[in-house]
């Protein structure tokens, strides 16, 4: 289970591109939240066209595939091979990107780290990747667990709402 | 009240061991048992008694004697109890990989602490070391000097010396039964090398990352490629695990053996179950080889608290 420590700041949402983590005022439990974030991206996610380079049924494979990878292979690496896979398959860039923008936003334990657009330019700055290298392996525990956390919601959801269910081929 | 009889099992994992919590938890299809409030791994009681029921059942132990140790089966369940109390399996070591060489037994206060309760509840005398305390972000360790930081998993930290190391080493081998064919010194140097305590808070994260994950696939056999949905995350814990487990004989209340007392029948029992060699096999997977469990035996020189 995922100790709760910070308290997250109610706030209202600064853009509607990136939700912060606090939620509006009537959203209490720090669950709530994840979900609601972990929804919200799945969604925006379905409303991609697929094309060559994304397919949902990716999303929804690479999803499950992230929390078990974690625990073997360890945070930082799990993420940074995400990160490197995300030119060739977006869906990878997006699991990537739901994890930072939350991880980043307010009140989380990298908050004040910028995201970089929701755009998957090559050449885009890793912010989390960044944050997780330099900062202290308090936070980086704590964001392991955080991560986790979100994650157990997007994976319900992909889970819920792709039902495409092709064999994902994976280099 | 009735003489109960103690002892303490040591369970020293040889194979992986996988005993399933149920449902998914959300990150691993099929995760382990834990406790909730700590989220340490263990086995529960009914597991436990049941993987000891399973191995008299194996060995063909006398019908009567199983009867009284374990109960009668389910259509008899009201004539009387079984006299045996099987604890949880709690842990006590638990292997994690270094970077830095060989693996280390890691265990935390929180863990000695309790395992220090167990045996007094289970009337074990002897000396107790004191618990040793902790620093986020320090280890210790029998010997630190030369060794630099140890790291466990992703995460570094600074050795200190550990001054009751020793005696902690000697209360723990109780719970290693021996093979034949290794040294009482070598397994104690071995444990003395590789026995590490860390805080607690880093001991709750390790019982997270360092349990074993291994990912299953379904072949369908026509086309030899995965079957869809055929791929599964399965958790376990890892070989060189240490556990213990507190058991607990009550006097007999079958007919047959209503004049023997606990000691004598948790005896039997022990012998009927266990001389054939100290092993068990315990949680799922019996047929890939998974739960193997080496036994070791402490008793109770003093009638235990559970009265």
């Amino acid at each position: 289970m995922v100790k709760e420590t910070a308290v997250v700041k109610e706030t209202p949402i600064s853009s509607a591109r990136v939700p912060s983590a606090a939620g509006s005022g009537d959203i209490r439990l720090i669950e709530q939240r994840r979900a609601k974030f972990a929804l919200q991206r799945i969604e925006d996610a379905l409303a991609k066209s697929e094309d060559g380079k994304y397919r949902h049924s990716q999303l929804k494979s690479f999803l499950r595939r992230l929390p078990a990878m974690i625990q073997m292979n360890g945070f930082g690496q799990a993420l940074a091979f995400y990160y490197a896979k995300r030119t060739n398959y977006e869906a990878y860039g997006v699991v990537y990107k739901l994890l930072e923008d939350w991880l980043c936003a307010e009140g989380q334990v990298y908050a004040g780290a910028e995201g970089f657009e929701y755009a998957l330019y090559p050449q885009s700055r890793p912010h989390l990747l960044h944050e997780l290298t330099s900062r202290d392996q308090y936070h980086y525990r704590r964001a392991e667990a955080e991560a986790q956390a979100l994650l157990a919601w997007a994976k319900k959801f992909a889970e819920a709402l792709i039902l495409s269910n092709d064999d994902v081929e994976d280099d | 009240m009735t003489a109960t009889t103690h002892l303490i099992f040591g369970l020293f994992t040889e194979t992986p061991l996988h005993a399933g919590g149920g449902s998914k938890d959300g990150l691993i299809d099929l995760p382990i048992q834990r406790e909730i409030h700590s989220g340490w791994p263990c086995v529960f009681g009914s597991a436990m008694k049941g993987a000891l029921r399973a191995r008299a059942d194996q060995l063909g132990v006398d019908d009567d004697l199983k009867v009284t140790a374990f109960g009668p089966d389910t259509l008899n369940a009201s004539d009387h109890a079984g006299a045996l109390l099987v604890g949880d399996a709690r842990l006590l070591l638990l292997p994690v990989r270094s970077l830095t060489g060989h693996f280390r037994m890691v265990t935390c206060p929180a863990l000695l602490r309790r395992f220090v309760a167990d045996r007094a509840r289970a009337g074990l005398t002897g000396p107790i070391p004191a618990i040793p305390e902790v620093e986020q972000g320090s280890v210790q360790v029998k010997n630190p000097q030369g060794k630099g930081d140890i790291f466990l998993e992703e995460f570094c930290f600074t050795p200190q010396p550990w001054s009751t190391a020793d005696e902690w080493v000697e209360l723990l081998l109780a719970l290693v039964a021996p093979v034949p064919g290794l040294e009482e010194k070598d397994v104690r140097e071995t444990l003395a090398s590789q026995l590490t305590v860390v805080d607690d808070d880093s001991f709750s994260h390790f019982c997270r990352s360092a349990i074993p994950v291994l990912p299953h696939v379904r072949i369908n056999s026509q086309t030899k490629t995965v079957e869809g949905g055929g791929l599964w995350h399965e958790e376990s814990l890892p070989p060189d695990t240490l556990l213990y487990c507190v058991v607990a004989a009550q006097p007999p209340r079958s007919k047959r053996y209503h004049d023997m007392n606990s000691a004598k029948l948790l005896e039997q029992a022990c012998e009927a179950l266990f001389a054939s060699g100290p092993y068990l096999q315990v949680g799922g997977n019996e047929t890939t080889g998974m739960g193997w469990c080496r036994v070791a035996r402490v008793a109770a020189e003093l009638p235990g608290g559970e009265q």
